[in-house]
């Protein structure tokens, strides 16, 4: 195996795992940047990993006034998951229980694509029968009377099934402050591209739950198996999902491109991946490369 | 290619049904065939031949070079493709299209344009005649989906018996607008009196109203998400003056509580 380093930092030959998923995209506003963060924020909530019937959730980019429906502050939030009925049960429970309660929250469909969810159409309990339905062009929206007057949520939100979630990069340094740094600014970077979330807390996580994670453990060294060098002390996983494999590439690209720039001088040496799940797409992780 | 073109040649000696001259019904006809189509509704016979000379060749984009107010029934029934009437139209415009696009440089002259559609778009640069988007005598309902934009004013009874639809006038629209309304969107500049008589569903927003029904019930003021969501699509559709009827805060008024009472007057200022 031909050996590959760009500035001191190795890039192991290595395939990355990529699972299918059903991804939908909401836009979230709110009636100031701060509340419609709020709300974006509660229908993100924790959601690192779309394995075992769950979803992974993230806010994509915040939007400008002239860039939401209501012309309101926003932000776009995209949900992948495995299956239809995780994805539909997560938005139903999420926007219902989450973003519903948050004053003066409305939220909207982010995909104009032909493969709709319920949303609204979802939420028929909140308003007691009494909220009102509304065509507007193509689109049907719900005006469900609350407390400070109406949840306006779209009745259907577009989804893709050309998503990829669950893509995992692992970076290897000389100390966990060096690894931090380095992850920290591989996350802006991939979470500059739109239609990529990072749905790791921060982006970035201590936990993998990938096969074979172990080997990468730096306190577990000393036993057999450790794919960890003498001089490498620490290990995070870059966790991205994105709405289709080419912002995917994009994300990873720029990831590589910001660990490499800070470099061996910077305490990184490493960048590998953990084994690919046998159901998932393999892609090539020196083909990132920028 | 250029749209199929029918030119008037003078007035037409009687009134005319046009609803034969859809993009779908004319598409694969040679010019001969379409001059032989019968369009009169008297005794006379009269035929395309005997009103319009033909040029241009795409169906699927008809152009009507001058008006009248004898033109009924043009865009009837159309389901795709473009009608372009550079004049005035007479009644049933677009009765129960569903999709294409009708524009008119002139005024609806007729009543129910735009009756019984359910989908696509109608531009009329002029005014609208008394009945526009409203139910045929016996229907159970009027406009049920599609958009319908008046540059001028709209005569009375606009939108009676609506089920569904957006109809935008940039004028004031007349007595006993939306009344019997079942379902949709109207927005006016202003309406005259006896607005929603006899709502049971629906929206009508408009700058002002000439009365408000005493069956109507004051709802408090409303600034919802609601308001600038419509504003922006009538924007993107019709342009920023429609745009601008759309209040960001009005009073809002339920009714008619004399039925069902689920439909709402807002009624503010435009911005």
């Amino acid at each position: 195996m031909a050996e590959m380093t760009i500035n001191g930092v190795r890039i192991d030959d290595v395939s990355l795992g990529a699972a299918p998923r059903l991804a939908c995209a909401a836009v979230v506003t709110g009636p100031t940047a701060r509340w419609a963060a709020i709300a974006a924020g509660s229908m993100a909530g924790a959601a690192p990993s779309a394995t075992g019937g769950i979803v992974e959730a993230g806010i994509d980019r915040p939007l400008k006034g002239d860039e939401t429906p209501d012309g309101r502050p926003g932000l776009s939030l995209l949900l992948f998951a495995e299956k239809e009925e995780d994805l539909q049960e997560a938005l139903t429970l999420r926007v219902g229980r989450g973003l519903a309660a948050v004053p003066g929250a409305a939220c909207y469909s982010g995909l104009a694509s032909g493969r709709r969810l319920r949303l609204g159409a979802a939420l028929t309990g909140l308003g007691g029968g009494a909220e009102i339905v509304k065509r507007v062009g193509e689109r049907r929206f719900r005006r469900i009377p609350l407390l400070d007057g109406e949840f306006l949520v779209e009745d259907d939100i577009g989804a893709v099934d050309t998503a990829l979630g669950d893509v995992s990069l692992l970076i290897v340094g000389a100390s966990s402050g060096a690894v931090l740094g380095a992850a920290a600014a591989a996350v802006t970077a991939a979470a500059a591209v739109a239609g990529v979330i990072l749905p790791a807390p921060g982006g970035a996580s201590r936990l993998s739950r990938h096969a074979g994670a172990q080997a990468f453990y730096p306190t577990l060294r000393s036993a057999e198996g450790s794919a960890l060098a003498a001089d490498e002390n620490a290990v995070l996983e870059l966790l991205l999902a994105g709405l289709d494999a080419s912002v995917v590439g994009d994300a990873i690209g720029r990831a590589l491109a910001a660990v490499t720039a800070i470099g061996r001088a910077g305490g990184i040496t490493r960048i590998t991946a953990p084994e690919a799940g046998a159901r998932q797409r393999q892609l090539r992780l020196r083909e990132f490369l920028p | 290619m250029t749209g199929l073109t029918f030119t008037l040649r003078e007035a037409p000696p009687e009134r005319l049904d046009l609803s034969p001259l859809t993009p779908a019904r004319l598409a694969g006809l040679s010019c001969a065939k379409i001059e032989r189509i019968a369009i009169g509704t008297t005794r006379l016979g009269v035929a395309v031949g005997d009103v319009f000379r033909l040029s241009g060749e795409d169906a699927a984009d008809l152009v009507f070079a001058g008006g009248s107010t004898r033109f009924d029934r043009l865009g009837s029934g159309l389901d795709g493709g473009s009608i372009r009437l550079e004049g005035d139209a007479g009644g049933y415009l677009g009765l129960a299209m569903a999709g294409g696009t009708i524009t008119v440089a002139g005024s609806l002259t007729g009543p129910y344009g735009g009756s019984a559609m359910t989908g696509g778009l109608i531009r009329v640069a002029g005014h609208a005649a008394d009945a526009t988007a409203a139910a045929l005598p016996g229907a159970v309902a009027g406009m049920a989906g599609g958009t319908l934009i008046v540059g001028g004013r709209a005569g009375e009874l606009v939108g009676d018996r609506m089920r569904g639809g957006v109809i935008l006038v940039a004028g004031g629209a007349g007595r006993l607008c939306a009344a019997r309304m079942l379902g949709g969107t109207i927005v006016a500049a202003s309406l005259g009196p006896r607005a929603g008589q006899g709502m049971r569903r629906g929206t009508l927003i408009a700058g002002s109203a000439d009365d408000i029904e005493p069956t109507f019930v004051f709802a408090g003021r409303y600034a919802q998400a609601f308001l600038p969501l419509l504003g922006n699509w009538v924007g993107g559709i019709a342009g920023e003056a429609f745009a601008r009827l759309v209040p960001t805060s009005a009073d809002r008024y339920r009714g008619d509580m004399a039925d069902v009472g689920e439909g709402e007057l807002l009624i503010g200022p435009p911005e």
